[in-house]
């Protein structure tokens, strides 16, 4: 430990000092610019910038790097706040409640909320990654199919606790989104699935198009329909800053469950930001004495997301660096600009190089906290946007929309996906189906189907024995605790609640 | 007409979930195996709403009642149509400045100057600039343009 203490004082010092911290800086607020772009992302300025710093210094790559993967986290949920456009497929998750708050005027307070619980995840996600840094290998190593199946299942239950008024719709939306999750090439048979001989549709429905179909294209043609004058009913805006912050520490340990969620699935390769945030927004939801809030603007439903989405970034760095295995498509173009410049991900990367690991993750720490703290500078005036005119600025958000289905791997199948998504979702919602199980079912229907194959299989084969896995009864418990604690707490609070009548 | 289009919207996803499930009896056994295990459940869950809905009428809010859905449906349709044909760089500027100045009841001056700054930005920046691929319509492939 005393050796990885000695290599995070030495990245600390590389990474803060001038004029090392000028590369950082710059890079983050590029990261904001280009994730507020239609069209282009964190991504593509990644994958721009490994061709411009080819020739550069190893040390100033790993700092503009670092920050290009915090850069853009946040950025994503202002748009998913104010205009209920994910700037980030994971920002789908901060809009089931950020967007109904910025209808309700607290914009200001909404996007704070995001900014703090950004900033103060990401921390925790680091510390984590810290702290982890020593046993990393073997803690990934622990993480097998069977691990990944009770985890998609845990997620699964997610879509119970989101299903809102009715139970039987919720459900049927549900079952809708995991068929769609079916869609595409099965790689156990090699057949095609649901494809109706669409060639676009091989790969499966990507999230994206979908999300922006269902949440953005819907908004703006219920937006219009509705003839609303402006995104906030309330043309004076209330809520503010201060409310937004103190909220995270009001709800702590909320925020702290969901920053755990957040890294743990971050340091699953290929589980993703997505999958973090509606996992911690499930358990939000199902911890939660009120659940009839959620969905309708309760804050909580904006801190969980949030946590978990930038606490990801610290714990997507674990497999990147102790294997090579990217988490995410920003960690693959990262891995892929670390290679180009000498640094070889795996032991020598946590032993000899560990130094310049550290510079990654404060770069990455420092661009989480300028990012929320430009944010938490710009609040006011980006909550003013709420209360612009619908009829000014729907067709820019329908653009943004198209440029953002578009832009994920340059389809024109993917933009028809999203229209066709948007006037199904504006149809759906209105009459009372809920989207929100049905693209949580979307998300993690894969992985469950996946997982629960190779898992079946291994245990057929007598590779695994499911029941002799720690980390599976582990989740297991929670899952059965998650269900059994509610009703424990109401039968608790009637005891006591007859005890008191009593005296 | 507000039933009708909550029995329709039951309907549509009753017929999507049998859809799946016709489809998944096609497939081999293991690529099958959830699919079916899935649509069979939903498909009698949704059924079950569509009992309910067909029962008990729903009453939509006036608040929540929508006009013009159908127009903007066909304007939804028109754009993706002229999305396909012309590309990104001409439509979206186009879209932008006739929206600006028939709904948000703009300035001429200012559609046209919302389409030559869009343009710019999405010719100029996005595809010249950042060599950014942006679809370019089929019609001038048709004319080898």
């Amino acid at each position: 430990m005393a050796a990885v203490l000695d290599a995070a004082a030495q990245g600390f010092h590389m990474v803060f000092s001038w004029p090392n911290i000028l590369y950082p800086t710059a890079a983050t607020l590029l990261a904001m610019l280009f994730a507020f772009l239609p069209g282009v992302g964190s991504v593509t300025l990644m994958a721009l910038a490994i061709s411009l710093t080819f020739s550069w210094d190893p040390l100033h790559v790993m700092l503009i790097f670092g920050a290009f993967t915090g850069g853009a986290t946040f950025m994503g949920s202002i748009t998913a706040i104010l205009f209920n456009i994910p700037g980030t497929a994971p920002s789908a998750a901060t809009m089931i409640d950020g967007h109904p708050m910025a209808q309700q005027g607290k914009a200001k307070t909404a996007i704070a909320c995001s900014a703090a619980s950004s900033a103060l995840g990401s921390t925790v996600g680091i510390v984590i990654l810290i702290l982890l840094l020593p046993v990393l290998r073997g803690l990934i190593l622990a993480f097998g199919p069977a691990e990944f199946l009770m985890l998609a299942l845990w997620g699964l239950v997610t879509v119970a606790a989101a299903t809102g008024k009715s139970l039987l719709k919720g459900l049927g939306a549900a079952g809708i989104g995991l068929l769609l999750g079916c869609v595409g090439f099965d790689h156990r048979t090699a057949e095609l699935r649901f494809t109706l001989g669409n060639t676009s549709l091989q790969d499966g429905l990507h999230v994206v198009p979908v999300f922006l179909g269902i949440f953005a294209i819907a908004e703006v043609v219920g937006l219009i329909a509705k003839d609303r004058v402006a995104i906030s009913d309330h043309t004076a805006l209330s809520g503010s800053v201060r409310e937004g912050i103190l909220s995270v520490f009001q709800h702590f340990g909320l925020f702290l469950r969901s920053s755990i969620i957040g890294t743990m699935v971050g340091m699953i390769p290929a589980a993703g930001g997505t999958v973090a945030s509606f996992l911690a927004y499930g358990q939000a939801v199902r911890s939660a004495k009120d659940r009839g809030r959620f969905g309708q603007g309760d804050i909580r439903g904006v801190i969980a997301p949030e946590a978990a989405h930038d606490a990801k970034d610290g714990g997507s760095l674990a497999p990147t660096l102790a294997f090579g295995l990217p988490g995410n498509e920003g960690t693959s173009v990262l891995l892929a600009a670390l290679t180009l410049h000498g640094f070889a991900p795996g032991k020598g990367m946590l032993t000899t190089q560990l130094p310049f690991a550290f510079v990654l993750i404060w770069s990455l720490f420092y661009s989480n906290w300028l990012t929320s703290i430009l944010g938490l500078l710009l609040t006011p005036v980006l909550a003013r946007l709420s209360v612009l005119r619908i009829p000014r600025i729907a067709p820019f958000l329908l653009i943004v929309a198209i440029l953002g289905a578009y832009s994920q791997q340059g389809l024109f199948s993917d933009v028809v996906i999203a229209f066709a998504f948007g006037l199904a979702g504006y149809y759906l919602r209105k009459h009372g189906w809920p989207v929100v199980p049905m693209v949580t079912a979307l998300v993690l229907g894969p992985m469950f189907e996946t997982n629960f194959y190779l898992t079946r299989q291994l245990s057929e084969a007598g590779r695994i024995d499911v029941l002799a896995r720690p980390i599976v009864w582990l989740l297991a418990i929670s899952m059965m605790a998650v269900f059994a604690w509610p009703k424990l707490r109401s039968y608790t609070q009637r005891l006591r609640g007859q005890a008191q009548g009593a005296l | 007409m507000k039933q009708r289009e909550n029995l329709a919207v039951s309907i549509g996803l009753l017929a999507c979930s049998i859809t799946f499930l016709v489809l998944a009896t096609r497939l081999s056994f293991v690529a099958a195996m959830v699919p079916l295990s899935i649509a069979l459940p939903t498909a009698v869950l949704i059924a079950a709403q569509l009992t309910i809905d067909w029962r008990r009428p729903t009453v939509i809010p006036a608040a929540e009642a929508a006009t013009g859905e159908r127009s903007i449906a066909l304007s939804m349709l028109v754009l993706l149509a002229a999305l396909y044909l012309l590309g990104f760089a001409i439509t979206l500027p186009v879209y932008a400045g006739i929206q600006w100045r028939n709904r948000a009841a703009g300035t001429w001056k200012a559609a046209l100057a919302i389409t030559i700054g869009l343009f710019a930005f999405l010719y100029g920046g996005l595809v010249q600039l950042l060599h950014i691929d942006l679809f370019e319509g089929i019609l001038w492939t048709w004319f080898s343009l």
